[in-house]
């Protein structure tokens, strides 16, 4: 399963920019023209607590601090769309919940789990395709269902899953090296 | 764990047909299974402790049972109506746990929020006699654990009970999973209801 979605998103994850030095998550194939990239991800608790959030647009605490603002806003977004009632009672039980809302310069996408684990991604404000964005938050949840079948796995602790979005992303990064013929990827 | 193949592992094809299981060796599960219990019951004094253990055990296997469960299903979705999720345990967790669907899952006649999946030849009491001292012990209790730790994690808090139930007609008692949902949990269901407009 994981291997067919890898082949279906080849290439769609990061190189290292040699201009900026920073860590970078590509989203749509480099087939297509726009390419908008993912600058942050974050798993969010049962209880709204934050198990794990990590930019990759640079490392400086500033925008850390910034992603970390908007990660917790968007918590907001995701509660009015899973308690909001819908028209459709099919789609209140959708994992995938969509655009929550876009700031200035970038657009936030939600996910929840069964077990109330929320995904935020944080992407840029560049044209995007919905199915790609779909794609990513499967292949998270696979990595974070990964994580969590490991018997050391204390659940709602933080720095648990820390490992999990590293090997998601350097995961990729393996794949496009190997596929794709690009050098110098590093975490 | 329990494997239903009807002809010898050597005749059977090596490659599965699509609706077909992976399964694990009946045998070893019921080895792990008794070296579970027996170690159990070095560290506790009674049974309700023993069953209590079980249900800790079985607890954290649910809830990481539910996250791959849903993660597996075409299109994952989250379970925010209790029937739905019920019907998941019953028709999604059990045939992954036990090889088949619950025998019977049921709401109590006496209150609305107690619900019961039964079962009459659980896996998990196959091989094991309670002896007569430990009064009312029950290895579904792992079981029950697992259901408890599914409905923990999907926001449906309840009290999870595991009990031996003759039934007239079968030789064995059937086992029995009493869920008891917390009060706020019901207030939601209600809140959920499509009202009728």
């Amino acid at each position: 399963m994981l291997r067919q979605l890898r082949v279906n998103c080849a290439g769609s994850f990061g190189t290292k920019s040699p201009r900026t030095e920073t860590f970078s998550a590509r989203v749509s194939p480099p087939s297509t023209q726009s390419r908008s990239m993912i600058v942050c991800a974050a798993v969010i608790g049962q209880a709204n607590n934050p198990l794990y959030i990590r930019c990759f647009l640079d490392e400086s605490s500033e925008s850390a601090l910034k992603f970390h603002y908007i990660v917790h806003c968007s918590l907001d977004a995701i509660e009015e769309k899973v308690l909001a009632p819908k028209r459709n009672p099919a789609e209140l039980q959708e994992a995938y919940l969509g655009l929550l809302y876009p700031t200035e310069d970038c657009k936030v996408f939600g996910y929840v789990t069964s077990t109330h684990i929320k995904f935020v991604l944080v992407v840029d404000d560049a044209p995007f395709k919905e199915d790609d964005i779909q794609l990513i938050f499967r292949r998270f949840h696979h990595a974070y269902v990964n994580a969590v079948s490991n018997p050391f796995y204390t659940f709602g602790m933080v720095g648990s899953v820390g490992n999990l979005l590293t090997r998601f992303i350097t995961g990729d990064a393996y794949h496009v090296r190997h596929c794709r013929g690009m050098p110098n990827i590093r975490q | 764990m329990a494997a239903r193949h009807t002809r010898n592992i050597v005749d059977r094809p090596i490659w599965k047909s699509k609706g077909e299981a992976s399964t694990v060796s009946f045998s070893a599960f019921a080895f792990l299974f008794s070296e579970l219990i027996q170690y159990s019951q070095t560290k506790v004094k009674s049974t309700a402790e023993l069953e209590n253990r079980l249900e800790v055990a079985g607890g954290e296997i649910g809830r990481r049972l539910l996250e791959l469960l849903t993660y597996r299903e075409k299109a994952p979705k989250r379970k925010t109506r209790l029937l739905d999720l019920l019907k998941f345990v019953h028709t999604t967790v059990w045939p992954y746990m036990f090889g088949k669907t619950a025998d019977s899952l049921e709401q109590a006649n006496a209150a609305d929020d107690e619900y019961m999946i039964s079962d009459v030849n659980l896996a998990l009491t196959k091989y094991i006699s309670v002896p007569r001292d430990m009064g009312s012990f029950n290895p579904g209790a792992l079981a029950a654990g697992i259901v408890k730790g599914i409905l923990d994690a999907a926001g449906f808090p309840a009290r999870v009970s595991t009990h031996y139930v003759d039934v007239p007609g079968l030789s064995k008692p059937q086992t029995t999973i009493l869920m008891k949902f917390e009060p706020s949990v019901m207030q939601r269901e209600a809140r959920l209801e499509p009202r009728a407009t």
